[in-house]
């Protein structure tokens, strides 16, 4: 019974579905024979329009690239106009940010990469892509980006691309730390510039912290790096006062770990001691905290990237009157000449299993080397172009904000771990709690710094 | 017979179709995932390239050789005593306090809800705020009270960091607490107090011979989910402390998490959260065991 009346609905269904489809035709054939004539009239003109219409839709026909990262989180006004000037030059493209967390991207990058789902372009940090290289998820930049832009790379940058001597990634803006002062602070406390040896440094940071407090009756702190357990930021901050006291974190012929050389020793001395004197800190406190205590004028200096003037016209309120609170220069050295610092990039990769490497490609050439994206980047952001061609431009030459940036380039340095990608966290987890240790629980300088040269070796190692 | 036999089967078979969705989802988003991170305990993964090694008890073995996860597991344990027993305390003195007639009292009690009912994380950051050392509310209104001579540097101490983590999360969970307690004490017949105060029992023998015997098992079964579900915090520890300094707030979860997605060492984070897992079950079991056996709990 059931199917009975099941194949009666079928039968009613389609019957009706024919006699739809009939009536459809019927009224289609009236109106072409009533437009019959002038079809033929214009027949002529529709092909020819129909040609154009076919042309246009090909070039209308757009691959969406997407690019993945966090760019949009902090960059959102350059974003929109990098994506302008590509669809631009390349209406064929249509470029799509995904927007990451950056404490996310790289597990994320790995998770896709396992997938294969991956992004068009991939915006990474060096570290980032060295790990991606390590699993093999990245496609070799040679084959794909213009040998004359490559060739427009210094060789350091071009250097530091290469993970196992393949070009992985390609830098589109360098951003090397350097120190910045509290002019206001470092001027009450009778300084006219910033310090440029290890011994003014010391000086003025106790000078500051002698100002006691601000207005408001809070504690003016010296100098103070970021960072708490697990996070990066205090081998990164830490790493220019260890290469400009002739340290390091592991010897560079050797790839043994030497963190507790006397240099490193003397080091972890000297913030022990500032931190005891409570013109150091305070300690622990998360970027933005510590970000924020400058801005309030309670922190006499801190290390930070070319993004802070930016962060600061922002955070301060003040826009660019801030600009004239802090002073900028290279990190101090024993000698007074322009110090080491921790140089930071933002790099571009194209993934393997990319759905348009070739568009990828088109984007970031465009990104790393076209000097409407580049100088725009600059002018928002205050990032270094990594090539030679737009370092030379004028925009980049005449800011003497940049020209720090360039002399701290110039002056060297590096990451600390970079040679060990995917040892990164660990690495630097440790670093940070055998600091933390030192400073807050008064453990042994020499003791400590011996177990975790042991604990660094051991997960190089593994 | 055969009629009946005939309409089980017809019964089971549309049983088996309308449990079949639900348990189709249920074993690809829980069965399968607790029996992957199960096998990932034993194995070496090679996280981004799908790559992986069985170990056998490698994992295992590493984890008693690692000082940071006693040191979590210690924490883990102190953590979850100190915040059941305060939430006991607190939530109890809340829902007491909201019993009595006083003005106000729905309000009052909604009022209470609002930690409960905001986001965690979100719960988190308000502390972390309130405890920083230059701008915290808590350090400024102890200066001003004189109780705090200078600001204390709450995150910046072994000893602080626990207080202040154990601070924010006893804020977040006793609403909880305080609301079961209130329900608890509607159930409680009033002629229990007539015949207590008439045999002369003040408001604190009523509540130590009355109220807390007839709420028993109320007690016991808030304690053992509030000390579950220490075993579960995270959000407040990694946003104020990140289980720091040097590791003196990382609970068994954060250590997991610091091995997982920061290490991305998955079948060492897998083996802790096995251990952790079994930890909690047997824990579970002998407590319940030992209220049964000892009568404290009726049904």
């Amino acid at each position: 019974m059931k199917k009975l009346f099941l194949c009666v609905i079928v039968v009613i269904f389609v019957v009706s579905l024919s006699f739809l489809g009939i009536g459809c035709k019927e009224e289609a054939a009236g109106t072409e024979e009533a437009a019959g004539e002038q079809v033929e009239e214009v027949g002529e003109q529709v092909e020819e329009a129909g040609e154009a219409e076919e042309s246009e839709e090909e070039v209308v026909e757009k691959v969406e690239v997407t690019v993945f990262g966090w760019l949009t989180s902090y960059a959102k006004p350059f974003a929109d106009e990098f994506k302008r000037l590509v669809e631009e030059k390349y209406p064929n493209i249509e470029l799509v940010f995904q927007e990451a967390a950056y404490e996310e991207t790289g597990t994320q990058y790995l998770l896709m990469a396992e997938s294969g789902d991956v992004p068009d372009v991939a915006y990474c940090e060096l570290i980032m892509a060295n790990e991606l290289a390590s699993v093999d998820a990245l496609e070799d930049l040679s084959e794909w980006i213009s040998a004359d832009i490559i060739a427009d790379l210094p060789g350091s940058v071009y250097d530091a691309c290469l993970y196992d001597g393949t070009l992985v990634s390609i830098m589109w803006d360098i951003s090397p730390y350097a120190l910045f002062t509290s002019s206001s602070l470092a001027t009450k406390a009778g300084y006219d510039g910033p310090p440029r040896t290890i011994d003014e440094f010391e000086e003025m940071v106790y000078a500051i912290a002698g100002l006691e407090t601000d207005e408001q009756g809070n504690k003016i702190w010296g100098f103070n790096i970021a960072g708490k357990d697990n996070e990066v930021h205090i081998p990164f901050l830490l790493s220019p006062f260890i290469y400009n006291f002739g340290g390091n974190f592991f010897d560079q012929e050797t790839g043994e770990a030497v963190i507790n050389s006397q240099e490193v020793i003397d080091v972890m001395t000297l913030f022990k001691k500032m931190y005891d004197d409570g013109v150091f800190g305070p300690v622990p406190v998360d970027r933005e905290g510590n970000r924020n205590l400058f801005a309030e004028g309670d922190l006499g200096m801190i290390g930070e990237g070319p993004w802070q003037r930016g962060i600061w016209r922002q955070i301060s309120g003040q826009d660019e009157a801030f600009d004239e609170e802090w002073w900028v220069d290279t990190y101090p050295t024993l000698d007074g000449s322009p110090g080491k610092s921790l140089l930071w990039s933002s790099n571009a990769a194209i993934m393997k299993g990319a759905k348009h490497p070739e568009e990828a490609a088109k984007v970031i050439e465009m990104w790393v080397s076209d000097p409407d994206v580049v100088l725009t980047y600059n002018t928002m952001h205050g990032g270094i172009p990594a090539v030679k061609s737009i370092q030379d431009d004028s925009q980049i030459q005449d800011d003497p904000y940049v020209s720090v940036f360039v002399d701290e380039i110039n002056a060297g340095g590096n990451l600390p771990f970079a040679p060990y990608a995917t040892k990164i966290t660990p690495l630097s987890s440790a670093f940070s709690k055998a600091f933390l240790d030192i400073l807050l629980n008064d453990a042994p300088i020499k003791e400590t710094l011996d177990n975790l040269n042991e604990q660094m070796d051991d997960i190089v190692a593994e | 017979m055969k009629k009946s036999n005939g309409l089980y089967k017809k019964n089971t078979s549309f049983a088996l179709k309308i449990i079949l969705p639900a348990f189709l989802v249920i074993t690809i988003f829980m069965y399968y995932p607790i029996f992957n991170s199960i096998t990932m305990a034993f194995q070496k993964i090679y996280f981004g390239k799908g790559e992986f090694d069985w170990i056998g008890l490698k994992n295992f073995i590493n984890i008693f050789k690692d000082p940071y996860f006693f040191r979590s597991f210690s924490w883990t344990l102190i953590f979850g005593l100190i915040s059941t027993v305060l939430l006991l305390i607190v939530g109890m003195y809340f829902a007491l306090l909201l019993n009595r007639e006083i003005p106000f009292k729905n309000f009052f009690r909604g009022i209470l809800l609002i930690p409960w009912a905001i986001p965690w994380f979100v719960n988190a950051f308000l502390w972390l705020w309130l405890l920083d050392v230059q701008y915290g509310l808590i350090n400024h209104i102890l200066v001003i009270l004189k109780i705090l001579k200078e600001p204390i540097n709450w995150i910046g101490g072994s000893d602080t960091a626990k207080i202040a983590v154990i601070m924010a999360y006893i804020y977040r969970v006793f609403p909880f607490n305080t609301l079961v307690y209130l329900a608890s004490f509607q159930t409680i017949d009033k002629q229990l107090y007539e015949a207590a105060e008439i045999d002369g029992a003040g408001k604190l023998k009523q509540f130590f011979y009355v109220t807390l015997p007839q709420i028993k098992n109320i007690v016991i079964f808030t304690a053992l989910l509030n000390f579950i579900w220490s075993f579960q915090e995270f959000e407040t520890v990694w946003i104020i402390t990140k289980g720091g300094p040097v590791g003196a707030t990382s609970t068994l979860l954060v250590r997991l998490y610091d091995l997982g997605f920061q290490n991305r060492d998955f079948g060492a984070a897998a083996a802790n959260g096995l251990l952790w897992v079994i930890f909690l079950f047997l824990f579970s079991i002998i407590y319940l065991r030992v209220l049964f056996f000892r009568g404290d709990i009726d049904n």
